[in-house]
């Protein structure tokens, strides 16, 4: 995700939307987050939003800017976001890729093959992949590689 | 449908109680758990982000995984119906015109960000 941004920032706008939590402490749990001390409850307020926001944004060493769902989770049924999501538009403000729902989803390479169309139509570029592949940080908002 | 409330002033663990103060940062150059094989290897139930359709309806109560994996949960249910929605947006339609709160200040509207220039949207949380 990282990759992806830094590759095409001087000529993307790029954004993170933080939106409900997939898996609390008093929802579902998974062992995995368990494992990695990863105990959390569902955000009851905007101000616990914004503060499950900063912490993704630490945790996940983002510096892509990022955005936070209203508690009306607007973004979320807009998008059909939950639990992970990832969307493309042209500059005509129109859908380009949609990627399928998360975690499985979550293909940032997909995203940027999208993004590489947008952007050199017929001639596409095969920079950012190999590197994408091999970034962690691709990984991590999907948990599984791009 | 918007979401125009004002980021608050940032403000520690303590006086939220959330996160919890003991919650660890990952960093993120820390190692990542392979995440490789079917999602019910990892707890995670069948159909449960699944790169086929959508489920059309409620999945199935204590759905068993893959051998060795824990029992689906019957509050996965719950969750999926409150937080999953119907995939309405396809290729092609206009971003919805949603205002959004900036975690450092202020709100910005999707449609606007991708007036000039194309718009990557991840949308995702901490779990």
């Amino acid at each position: 995700m990282m990759a992806l941004y830094e590759w095409c920032r001087d000529r993307v706008a790029c954004v993170v939307v933080y939106i409900a939590e997939a898996h609390t402490t008093d929802g579902w749990q998974m062992p995995a987050n368990e494992q990695e001390g990863f105990c959390l409850r569902q955000p009851a307020t905007f101000e616990e939003r914004c503060a499950g926001a900063r912490l993704m944004h630490t945790t996940l060493g983002l510096t892509i800017p990022t955005l936070v769902d209203g508690m009306d989770d607007a973004a979320s049924e807009a998008f059909a976001a939950w639990p992970e999501r990832i969307y493309v538009a042209g500059a005509d403000g129109r859908i380009a890729y949609k990627s399928a729902p998360g975690p499985w989803g979550f293909r940032v390479r997909e995203a940027a093959v999208a993004l590489q169309r947008l952007l050199t139509p017929g001639r596409p570029r095969p920079a950012p992949l190999v590197q994408m592949e091999a970034a962690p940080d691709a990984r991590q908002l999907g948990r599984r590689p791009g | 449908m918007t979401s125009t409330a004002p980021i608050p002033p940032t403000t520690g663990p303590a006086s939220l109680g959330w996160p919890p103060a003991a919650l660890p940062h990952r960093a993120a150059t820390a190692p990542i758990p392979p995440t490789t094989g079917p999602a019910s290897a990892r707890g995670a139930p069948p159909g449960h982000g699944s790169q086929g359709p959508e489920p059309s309806g409620p999945a199935p109560s204590a759905v068993q995984g893959a051998a060795g994996a824990r029992p689906r949960p019957a509050i996965a249910d719950q969750i999926e119906r409150r937080y999953r929605r119907p995939d309405r947006l396809q290729r092609g339609d206009p971003l919805p015109a949603l205002a959004l709160a900036c975690l450092d200040g202020g709100t910005v509207r999707l449609d606007a960000l991708a007036r000039e220039r194309p718009l990557v949207l991840f949308f995702g949380s901490v779990t």
